[in-house]
């Protein structure tokens, strides 16, 4: 079992899937908690756009996936605070047209689009060293930001009417919000592809919301969640031959399952 | 209730005039909520705002909140606007219904009270952690600080929310329909610590039960659309045990004379 992790594209893989695993609990959480999971979605398939414009324009699509989700997102979390009415209707129109805009410049572009599947269902075992410290500069961003504005963001999670009454910028935190969602869903659509981005964004900070009441313990907890999920859906793929992104979300998701099962059972929360 | 914990919030003394409102008009997109609205508010007084559903109540307490302009009129808080009045001002929302998953410990919501106090970026102190516990004190709750929000009963909640907003230090106690949702007993319980608070700030309280906030509150006004005194209130209450309820002296309240 051990001599898997010597290959050096698989020691990519999992520092990958740690990476990404920490940013993901810290941000799943914080989408969590504030039930904007539905934003997260969107936000990921607008990304697609971007990665049409990568394409089409002949830039690392990336790049172009991070700029377009980043958009989508301050556009979508604009929408999600000012419109009273139809917020998921909108929010809607700009996942589907981002694809839409995505889908029609791959037509237009010629030539080779060989890696494109990669972006839809993941590709972890192609990861190579340059991204991975893309991925920690992203963790030391999350991080910052988090330890920096927690009381704040811990405030407009709970209660935005009360932290905007005590001069809390809950816009500007919400939208910075926004961004952090944004880069983290691209970072994570590399690994387990656009499809399935919101499950495990999501999954690991929901089994730890089963059990601790402190968002800095759940955030914690869904980091170490997603980490044994990337490892050993990684480890399950290499052995029995699976695509990597879904064997991580099906590992995962039966956590979640398996979970659920559990928490009748477990009478207190921790800590 | 430990009175100490909050007495040093305000200033004892002279007593003067806390809230005033002028003429105020305020209207969501075209339709007029409030309209010309006069209320002035004493040191130390306790003012039972009643009204009906969509007569105006929440309208007015975000005007108060600074959370919306007014279209026509004045809001003054100890003479500052109300954005600027925030740090003065405590603010107990209605206990409705919350995400009980949502996992945050009775400690960490009280905290959320010091927000103002703080700039961004920069973490409570001691000195805040220390204000939290009093006002934890105040409501009889500080053994239960470490449990999750979710465990507590409406009650308990409510009494967590009036803690929070005295960890604000306020001088005046903005409270959306208090008692709401919440059972016979701990109404009483609720209505006790406001009752006793009010030796200290000043109350404004806005319900749409009169049975409840006849019982609390030393004066009563009457909001729909247009604010009225409530003549007809001390003959509504049957047995009014433990409040005053008499109706707002002119010399408080200000009046339209054509309604």
């Amino acid at each position: 079992m051990l001599e898997v992790w010597q290959l050096e594209f698989m020691q990519n893989a999992l520092a990958a899937g740690v990476l990404v695993s920490i940013a993901c609990g810290i941000v799943g959480t914080l989408v969590t908690v504030n039930r904007i999971v539905f934003i997260s979605g969107g936000i990921v398939h607008a990304a697609y756009g971007g990665i049409g414009l990568g394409y089409f324009f002949r830039f690392d699509p990336v790049w172009g996936a991070i700029g377009f989700s980043v958009v989508a997102g301050l556009v979508m979390g604009a929408v999600q605070r000012k419109t009273r009415q139809r917020a998921d209707t909108i929010i809607g129109v700009i996942w589907a047209i981002g694809m839409a805009v995505g889908i029609i410049l791959i037509d237009l572009t010629e030539g080779y689009k060989g890696d494109l599947m990669s972006y839809l269902f993941g590709s972890i075992l192609t990861v190579p060293r340059r991204e991975l410290l893309l991925l920690l500069v992203l963790d030391a961003c999350t991080l910052l930001i988090v330890t920096l504005l927690y009381k704040e963001l811990l405030a407009i999670s709970f209660d935005e009417t009360f932290a905007t009454v005590r001069n809390v910028p809950v816009d500007a935190i919400y939208m910075l919000l926004m961004c952090a969602i944004a880069v983290t869903v691209v970072m994570l659509m590399q690994i387990v592809g656009l499809i399935m981005v919101v499950a495990l964004l999501t999954i690991p900070a929901a089994i730890a919301e089963l059990f601790v009441k402190d968002i800095k313990w759940m955030m914690f907890l869904a980091s170490l969640f997603g980490i044994v999920f990337n490892t050993a859906g990684l480890w399950l793929s290499y052995s029995f031959n699976l695509t990597s992104g879904a064997t991580i979300i099906l590992v995962a998701g039966a956590a979640y399952l398996l979970a659920l099962a559990a928490k009748p059972l477990v009478s207190n929360h921790w800590p | 209730m430990n009175l100490a914990a909050v007495e040093p919030m305000t200033d004892s003394g002279n007593l003067g005039e806390v809230l005033a409102i002028r003429n105020l008009w305020a209207k969501y997109d075209r339709e007029y909520i409030l309209q010309d609205v006069n209320l002035s508010v004493q040191e130390r007084d306790y003012i039972g705002i009643v009204g009906p559903n969509g007569g105006g109540k929440t309208t007015l307490l975000k005007v108060l909140l600074g959370l919306l302009s007014p279209s026509k009129g004045e809001v003054s808080i100890l003479g500052r606007g109300p954005k600027q009045a925030r740090q003065y001002v405590g603010y107990v929302p209605q206990a409705v219904e919350f995400d009980r998953a949502f996992p945050i410990s009775v400690w960490d919501v009280v905290r959320q009270g010091r927000l103002g106090k703080r700039r961004l970026f920069q973490p409570y102190t001691p000195q805040d952690d220390e204000i939290v516990a009093r006002s934890l004190q105040s409501v009889n709750l500080l053994e239960m600080r470490h449990s999750p929000l979710g465990e507590l009963s409406g009650g308990q909640r409510q009494r967590v929310y009036i803690a929070r907003a005295l960890a604000t230090e306020p001088q005046i106690l903005l409270l959306d329909e208090p008692t709401a949702n919440i059972d016979p007993e701990m109404t009483d319980q609720v209505g006790s610590i406001l009752q006793e608070l009010n030796q200290f700030i000043t109350i404004v309280m806005i319900s749409h039960d009169l049975g409840s906030i006849s019982s609390l509150a030393k004066n009563l006004v009457y909001l729909n659309r247009r604010l009225l005194p409530y003549h007809y209130a001390s003959q509504l209450r049957q047995e009014p045990t433990r409040g005053k309820g008499e109706v707002l002296p002119l010399k408080y309240c200000q009046f339209t004379s054509n309604i």
